[in-house]
């Protein structure tokens, strides 16, 4: 039944839900549940989003989606301007560099990666919004937010796997 | 090779915008109102099913203790008609002192209430989104209380929404006083949960437990907002607990009190009056609190 323009704006739609669903995990992220801690949910998700994007379908995170994730996450939190996004873009070449070693491989490589990846993030975010406040800021913070989201990698993840049978083409 | 200089372009303009962020401030906060302007009417339509369903829940929970809240409301009553009459008692005295004194009436705030749209803060920021802004008279720099105490202040304001600071922010300062013992000082955020106490005077004498108020400094606060308690004194300093509940945060008060012309006073302000409470030898001599030194007239 496709036609072929139907049919291209069929993957072209295919080829945003990357993009479009970190944004909408983000977005709905922020919203007030009113539970503790929860104001820490949308920079994790967009670092697991990106970074998960980045192993599997690098080709649909590109730096540029990366960036704008993390200028979204920044405008909405507040924060030093750029600084998510700087180091989201850091997430999606180290985890799409490292792409031959983390795909493919059991869940528990992906979680691993995730772990290291994440970790190196969180010591270039103290570094850099150190730099921005010009203090040393207190680190609990990125400690926690880096255990929640190791914590909460393998259920985005399956979630985001989900999404990613979607970008197949049928 | 073109991907590399791609990635390296990018991080160029992160970096760019983050010095931009410390040089020009005020235009990088310009442009985050006019983006999170665009964003604020889906988070309001997001947001509803959400405090819904936060309404739902508290709904059974209510349910659920109806009857133990019951008893402890019911004593509650007692302990507090008790109080009724006190405060009755000393209202009237109040009124007839006053009259006998004639003070300048501090001006009475009008208010603006608000809806929380967005649990934004992150790592290093502590604040949220509001659903108001300059169409309902919403200012930067003004109070925003919960009806439990004093919550933060708005610090960017859009037209239909804006971002309220809360007290806990590593950039909150909020000229503050000790309310039985009237010693002054700045309640300073540090991102931790209890804020600090800075600039108290050296021979201030506070206790866990005192209760921490507004000063009315700089103009921008209404003086007496209930903020927190004292929850440790150490060499160190005070820390406050103060008694917002900020997971329960749905619907604010920004209070529309202004002493002072507009402008980025607030940290002005803050400033010199830290200065003098630090440097203050004796501070308790001259009561110059707002409303002590209008009743000197």
């Amino acid at each position: 039944m496709d036609t072929p323009l139907a049919g291209r704006f069929v993957n072209f739609a295919r080829a945003g839900i990357p993009f479009f669903v970190s944004l909408l995990l983000v977005l709905v992220a922020i919203l007030p549940y009113g539970l503790p801690k929860s104001s820490l949910a949308a920079p994790v998700l967009a670092l697991i989003s990106v970074y998960y994007w980045s192993v599997f379908r690098p080709e649909l995170m590109p730096a540029g989606a990366a960036f704008l994730l993390g200028l979204m996450v920044d405008v909405l939190s507040g924060g030093p301007p750029g600084l998510n996004a700087l180091v989201l873009i850091l997430v999606h070449w180290a985890a799409s560099g490292q792409r031959r070693t983390l795909a493919g491989k059991s869940f528990a490589v992906g979680w691993l990666g995730y772990l290291l990846i994440a970790a190196g993030a969180a010591v270039v975010n103290w570094f850099f919004a150190s730099l921005f406040h010009t203090t040393a800021i207190e680190s609990v913070p990125l400690i926690v937010s880096h255990a929640i989201g190791t914590a909460a990698y393998p259920v985005v993840a399956i979630f985001l796997s989900r999404m990613q049978t979607l970008t197949r083409p049928s | 090779m073109a991907q590399r200089f791609g990635l390296l372009l990018l991080m160029a303009t992160a970096v760019g915008l983050l010095i931009l962020g410390k040089t020009h401030g005020d235009a990088i906060r310009q442009l985050r109102v006019m983006a999170v302007e665009v964003v604020a009417p889906i988070l309001e339509v997001l947001s509803a099913p959400v405090i819904s369903a936060r309404h739902a829940i508290a709904k059974i929970e209510h349910l659920r203790n109806t009857s133990r809240d019951n008893d402890a409301l019911r004593e509650q009553v007692a302990r507090l008609s008790k109080w009724q009459t006190i405060a009755r008692n000393l209202e009237q005295e109040n009124a007839n002192l006053r009259a006998l004194l004639r003070p300048a009436h501090d001006a009475a705030p009008i208010f603006v209430s608000a809806r929380v749209i967005g649990d934004t803060g992150g790592l290093f920021v502590q604040s949220v989104l509001l659903n108001a802004g300059h169409r309902d008279g919403v200012e930067a720099g003004q109070a925003v209380t919960t009806g439990l105490g004093l919550a933060g202040r708005v610090v960017e304001v859009g037209n239909r929404s804006s971002r309220l600071l809360l007290l806990n922010d590593l950039n909150s300062r909020v000229p503050v006083m000790v309310e039985h013992s009237r010693h002054r000082a700045v309640l300073a955020g540090d991102n931790s949960a209890r804020p600090r106490l800075t600039f108290l005077p050296a021979n201030a004498k506070i206790n866990s437990g005192d209760r921490v108020v507004t000063s009315g400094h700089a103009g921008v606060f209404p003086p007496g907002l209930p903020v927190g308690v004292v929850s440790s004194v150490t060499e160190g300093g005070a820390r406050i607990q103060p008694f917002v509940d900020w997971a329960r945060m749905e619907y604010v008060t920004v209070l529309r009190y202004r002493a002072l012309p507009a402008g980025d006073v607030i940290r002005h302000d803050n400033g010199t009056n830290a200065g003098r409470g630090a440097a203050g030898t004796k501070p308790n001599a001259s009561p110059n609190t707002t409303p002590d030194t209008s009743g000197e007239r």
